[in-house]
């Protein structure tokens, strides 16, 4: 059973990391998102393979269970990339209105 | 001496009800109306253009902020020398425009804030004048560092000089706070002067206001573009 979980999340881990070095060759993603992306898949096959080390690391922080650990983390991401996405959201609406308003001004010249 | 093109500038959402009335008042005391129909679903435009207003369409809903600076930008296309911030629901009285324009014009100021508040100076309680509004000043000093009797009233009347600088960014009601920033980070001179503002329906509540906190902190990220 662990084996199985351990090839799904590796090849998982693997189809994302080809699409981040797709979308950087393509000049979508900087150098830092890269980065820090990458160093969150490989991290993750890390830690499936060698589960002892989510479990250091937790002792090492104070955290009992290395799931507890992983778990803290994957809730301080999703709701990093949820704030992320909210500043984008914002970014978009803002463009929205300037063609909105562009588009009612020029009607009214 | 060359003419002053004074525009009032009316952003408007569903206000058929209220908004010939206020156009036509409003024609009295300002060279021009522009009523910024917010994509209402009733028959704004056509009872504003009836009234006698320009009327500008926004095609899709994009808030109170947003109407506003899309009459700024009509007001600097058509060289205005003062705009005027007017509700299309009625609550406010035009009789304060012609003393508010003039003090504007006697103080030299960029933008004139209209306030409910300034007349009743006095009656402020003991405990918020002591406790309450230092807080609350503070606070706008952390994050407007200007601190105005009457913030989120929608009365003002901008000289070309704040028209120019002012770009609202805020689509929504945050607009109201980040008008007091601007003039801040301009460095622009202002006045505020007491109005008559009529209620006829309640305004913001407690969704309202941790929407503006919303925007103003979300807003904060992208000020760097």
């Amino acid at each position: 059973m662990l084996i199985l979980f351990q090839i799904l999340i590796t090849l998982l881990s693997l189809l994302s990391i080809k699409t981040l070095c797709k979308r950087y060759k393509a000049k979508q993603l900087s150098n830092v998102t890269l980065g820090g992306w990458l160093l969150f898949w490989v991290l993750l096959i890390v830690v499936v393979f060698i589960p002892n080390i989510a479990s250091k690391a937790a002792a090492f922080f104070g955290i009992g269970r290395g799931v507890d650990l992983v778990l803290y983390l994957s809730v301080a991401l999703l709701f990093f990339i949820l704030f992320k996405m909210q500043v984008k959201i914002e970014l978009l609406s803002r463009q929205i209105t300037q063609v909105v308003r562009d588009q009612a001004i020029n009607k009214n010249k | 001496m060359s003419h002053n093109m004074f525009i009032a500038l009316v952003p408007a959402f569903n206000e058929e009800k209220n908004v010939g009335s206020v156009v036509r008042s409003l024609l009295f005391h300002v060279d021009k109306v522009v009523v910024i129909d917010d994509c209402s679903n009733d028959n704004t435009y056509t009872v504003a253009q009836d009234a006698g207003a320009t009327v500008i369409r926004h095609k899709i809903n994009r808030g109170q902020g947003a109407a506003i600076e899309t009459g700024h930008q009509y007001a600097r296309l058509h060289n205005a020398t003062y705009v005027l911030h007017f509700d299309a629901d009625d609550q406010f009285d035009v009789k304060d425009i012609a003393p508010a324009l003039e003090t504007l014009q006697k103080q030299k100021a960029d933008i004139l804030f209209g306030s409910r508040f300034l007349q009743k100076k006095s009656n402020v309680p003991f405990f918020k004048r002591t406790v309450i509004l230092p807080i609350a000043r503070l606070v706008n000093k952390l994050f407007v560092s200007l601190t105005l009797s009457d913030a989120h009233n929608g009365f003002r009347i901008l000289h070309k000089n704040a028209l120019d600088k002012i770009v609202i960014t805020q689509d929504r009601m945050a607009h109201a706070s980040e008008i007091p920033a601007l003039v801040v980070k301009h460095d622009l001179t202002y006045v505020e002067f007491p109005i008559t503002v009529f209620y006829h329906e309640y305004g913001q509540g407690l969704a309202g206001g941790i929407q503006v906190v919303k925007d103003l902190l979300i807003g904060t990220f992208l000020q760097k573009k």
